[in-house]
């Protein structure tokens, strides 16, 4: 649903990141946040992670968060692609 | 620009269950002798409702301005500030608001100190809101507002909230002790908050165990509160509702919104979602998009309202309301995700969004209908929205949601549709921003060939023609103007009066530039009938503008008159800065008039309009003939100061078009002042024949005065010019007369006079100096034109007292300087010219160096020289040793 630009940008520039949010998510929330991944840590956060292809876009979830009120808690550039509950926010 | 909706205005009334916040609002109090309140926390803090219980204490000096993101455009924002502060000062900005209801680009620096002058008139205090300033993106508005807390009145108080710091200098105001800020700590709800607002709420007696689990849960988030409040109002069993939304880690609103949802009926929860799609509702329109015979929307509104469901009235009639913003998204949110889930779910969503956009456009809400229309993601449909009816929405102030909308596509949509490309050119041109329109004309040109036939090329060759004639018309390129303009006429559908209009005007410009009048005149007024069907007001003005220069080209002053009295009037008080023109042709004609007071009345309205609009040289023109009117007046020292500040503008934005007019009115100064060596070296390099042929008058040499005027006048006969050949022939008689060619200097001087007394002309004789009266008073003995000459003897007799003043002033400064030397400087002088090196000088009168080299440059400056050679041989000149 969402429009990427023009889909230009080549596919290995892009980013994957990781967002630590207060509180368990919805798995409705998915459409909302591009699609990312929704996973719920058992200490009660929700690490949202997902790949933008510029900082625009990261900037753009980053204010839906925001405009839900959803206490943010980090955000982390992950190294490798796979996004995992264990140990990628430091 | 359309106007902003009302509801933009309206300072919401608190809830009248909401609780009282003495701490918060004692804090706001105590703010307001600082420059800016800041309430600054994240969504569902209780920012807007603080701010209405607060505001609503006392209304009379509290404006408000609820912001959405057209905001982001500076003139509507600054067009909503006004009309927010006009609620409690109704006769606030008018002028400053007009400049902003014109397609133009306004000069945002000149409506700021305009501004900030009508803010420190009102007489008293004035509390600005600015509700929700997030969603205003955009550095030019965090820029107008620094500039606003930098130069803020004393009767102003600033009051902002956001859901994030806004980007102002806030660690200034802190250091100085001007910000009070209200964050998120303070503004969440304390325990003893906590308490009453749920008694008070849900009326349950809930023991201080079951209040403290609810705030800990929530940790005293209002929005969260409230929702809690509401799901416990519905809730059997409150114990059971408090443990398991304690026990549960899901985001309290994706919890609680369930809960509350889930207590409501199926119908009640389907108008929730179906209504989530709108910005703001009422009865009929929420009717319009649910479609359903069985439900009244005006009593689920009221129920809404009524069961505390996150409602929240825009109006005192009860008529608009929209949804608390958290509310709405998370109900939007579950319509999405419900939708998505059938298989044609994005149907759904764009069927509602299209009835939406019906509604809007029965009730000739165009733009809103076009907000929705593109909502609806049907491009046939927004495009049309967009053209408008008569007039596109975008040349009516709603250009930045319509480069919004086309920014959102994708660019293979986008630039596989010429139409589309047009139109964003059109907006950005509408906009202000010309140097981004060429890329898209290009852009468009590229696919309009192979393109189906549905679109019609013929219309958008038209129209990409008429925008570059638009794009060339302030650099005055008449060839440009010219070729794109036919084009544009060429193609352009015969209904499509909005660009055919302006295609006319551009038209008559070219034609205009290149001097062919008679042309011109005809395509200025087709314009202004085409202009005129439309109600395009704009156009109109500028092609009614372009016939009155015409007509006082011709010398048919009083019709011109007529035509620029009408545009004024048409557009009526407060005047628009694209009246500038207009203004300036009636202070040019009453000038020549001799009414000189009026016409410095009216010039000065002129420059005001003039200079609010953005890379306009209207200005200038202006202030040139304010220097005339100086110089009648004798104010020669304003009028040089005047010129100076002229030239510095004229040398800063390339005005280069003025160039030659500024160094006439130079060379104008310089001859009242006797400077003729100056005065010929000006009229030389910028090649000013009638300059050149007054010059050699004055230096004696009447034959080539005459030499040069016969072929000015020659020249203005053949392009039948008559205001040239006005001027060439009063000069003509004076450079005969001088020659002592009596007879036929009276015949060129009656030929002028033939030309200039059906226009009541005055001023093009007296400016040309004393010298004309021993010709007049000869005119007067033979009888020429007795009653004229008699009027223009007397306007060299009302102005004498003037001259004389004048000239007094010269004299007593003996040495034609505009200020005199002092007694040390003129002492100084006179030893540089027996040859005394500064340090010589410097010891024989006792004087530092540097003291020497001090007089030594106010010296030179008031001698107008450059070099100690240059001030001996001036001082020489001017007898002064």
């Amino acid at each position: 649903m969402q429009k990427h630009g023009t889909g230009k940008s080549d596919m290995s520039q892009v980013m994957t990141f990781q967002i630590r949010v207060k509180g368990h998510l919805d798995q409705h929330w998915q459409d909302r946040f591009h699609g990312w991944e929704i996973q719920r840590c058992e200490n009660g956060d929700t690490l949202l992670t997902g790949p933008v292809v510029d900082q625009s876009e990261l900037f753009g979830i980053l204010r839906k968060v925001r405009d839900l009120g959803i206490p943010l808690l980090s955000l982390n550039r992950l190294k490798s692609v796979l996004p995992h509950d264990h140990g990628s926010d430091g | 620009m359309t106007p902003s909706l009302k509801t933009k205005f309206y300072i919401p009334k608190p809830r009248t269950n909401s609780i009282s916040r003495p701490r918060l609002i004692e804090a706001l109090h105590n703010g307001l002798q600082k420059k800016l309140t800041l309430l600054s926390s994240p969504a569902g803090f209780g920012k807007s409702t603080l701010l209405s219980q607060w505001a609503n204490g006392f209304k009379r000096s509290v404006c408000w301005l609820s912001l959405d993101s057209e905001d982001s455009d500076l003139p509507r924002f600054l067009s909503d500030l006004i009309t927010a502060i006009q609620t409690i000062v109704p006769e606030f900005g008018l002028g400053i608001d007009r400049v902003l209801q014109v397609p133009q680009q306004p000069n945002t620096k000149s409506l700021l100190k305009t501004l900030i002058n009508d803010l420190t008139d009102i007489p008293k205090k004035v509390i600005l809101v600015l509700d929700d300033y997030h969603v205003c993106d955009s550095v030019q508005v965090d820029d107008a507002l620094t500039y606003l807390l930098e130069h803020q009145p004393a009767g102003l108080h600033l009051v902002i909230s956001s859901r994030e710091d806004p980007n102002l200098p806030l660690a200034r105001l802190r250091v100085q002790d001007q910000l009070n800020e209200l964050r998120a700590a303070d503004l969440r709800f304390t325990q003893e908050e906590v308490t009453s607002f749920l008694q008070k709420q849900t009326g349950l007696g809930l023991s201080q165990h079951q209040i403290s689990i609810l705030e800990k849960r929530t940790e005293g988030w209002i929005a969260g509160l409230q929702l809690a409040a509401v799901s416990l109002s519905g809730h059997k069993n409150t114990r059971e509702f408090i443990e398991s939304f304690s026990g549960s880690h899901r985001f309290v609103l994706d919890y609680l919104v369930e809960e509350v949802l889930n207590q409501q009926s199926e119908t009640i929860k389907h108008f929730l979602q179906v209504t989530s799609i709108l910005d703001r509702f009422c009865g009929s329109l929420c009717d319009a998009v649910l479609q359903d015979a069985s439900v009244s929307s005006q009593e689920t509104i009221e129920y809404l309202e009524n069961s505390n469901l996150f409602i929240i009235a825009l109006d005192n009639s009860r008529q608009w309301y929209r949804y608390h913003h958290l509310f709405a998204d998370i109900l939007r949110q579950c319509l999405h995700h419900q939708v998505s889930v059938k298989s044609d779910g994005k149907n759904v969503l764009s069927e509602l969004n299209h009835r939406a956009s019906l509604w809007f456009e029965e009730q000739n809400l165009t733009i809103e209908a076009f907000k929705y229309g593109a909502r609806a993601g049907d491009f046939n449909d927004a495009l049309r929205l967009a053209e408008g009816k008569g007039i596109p929405i975008y040349y009516q102030g709603a250009a930045v949601p319509v480069i919004n909308w086309l920014r959102s596509l994708s660019s293979s949509e986008l630039n596989s549709d010429p139409r589309l490309l047009v139109m964003y050119a059109s907006a950005l041109l509408a906009n202000g921003r010309n140097s981004e329109v060429e890329s898209k004309l290009l852009a468009a040109e590229a696919v309009l060939e192979p393109i189906g036939s549905e679109i019609n090329h013929q219309d958008l060759k038209g129209q990409i023609a008429t925008q570059r004639a638009l794009l060339a018309a302030p650099y005055y390129q008449a060839d440009s103007l010219l070729k794109y303009s036919r084009q544009a006429l060429k193609n352009l559908d015969a209904e499509n009066l909005t660009s055919r209009a302006i295609a006319n005007w551009t038209l008559g410009f070219a034609y205009q530039l290149t001097g062919n009048t008679k042309a011109a005149g005809e395509a200025y007024y087709t314009a202004v009938s085409i202009a005129r069907q439309t109600g395009n007001l704009f156009v109109d003005i500028l092609a009614s503008t372009g016939l009155g220069l015409i007509q006082e080209a011709d010398l048919k002053l009083s019709l011109a008159v007529k035509t620029y009295q009408q545009i004024v009037d048409s557009v009526g008080e407060p005047a628009l800065p694209t009246t500038c023109e207009a203004y300036l042709g009636l202070a040019r004609i009453r000038y020549e008039r001799n009414e000189i007071e009026w016409a410095e009345k009216t010039v000065l309205t002129s420059i005001q309009l003039a200079q609010q609009i953005e890379h306009a040289d209207t200005f200038v023109a202006g202030q040139l003939l304010l220097i005339k009117i100086y110089l009648t007046q004798g104010k020669t020292t304003a009028a040089s100061e005047l010129l100076k500040a002229v030239e510095e503008s004229v040398r800063e934005n390339q005005f280069n078009e003025q160039i030659p007019d500024v160094a006439a009115a130079k060379v104008d100064i310089l001859l009242i002042q006797e400077n003729q060596k100056a005065a010929a070296l000006v009229a030389d390099s910028h090649d000013l024949p009638l300059c050149k042929a007054r010059i050699a008058m004055n230096q004696g040499d009447a034959e080539r005065a005459f030499g040069i005027l016969t072929n000015e006048f020659n020249i203005a006969e053949e392009k039948n010019e008559p205001t040239k050949q006005l001027h060439a022939l009063i000069l003509l008689a004076l450079a005969l007369w001088k020659k002592g060619e009596k007879q036929p200097a009276l015949n060129r001087l009656s030929k002028a006079m033939d030309l200039a007394e059906p226009a009541g002309i005055l001023r093009s004789f007296a400016d040309k100096g004393l010298a004309m009266l021993p010709l007049l008073n000869e005119a007067m003995k033979k009888e020429v034109r007795p009653d004229y000459t008699g009027s223009l003897l007397e306007v060299f007799a009302k102005n004498a007292s003037n001259i004389k003043q004048e000239s007094s002033e010269i004299k007593s400064s003996p040495h034609s300087l505009l200020e005199p030397l002092s007694k040390r400087e003129l002492e100084i002088l006179r030893l540089v010219a027996q040859g005394l090196s500064n340090q010589e000088i410097g010891q024989q009168l006792f004087i530092a160096l540097d003291t020497v080299k001090g007089h030594n440059r106010n010296l030179f400056a008031k001698l107008g020289v450059q070099r100690r050679t240059e001030a001996v041989s001036r001082a020489h000149e001017l007898g002064i040793i």
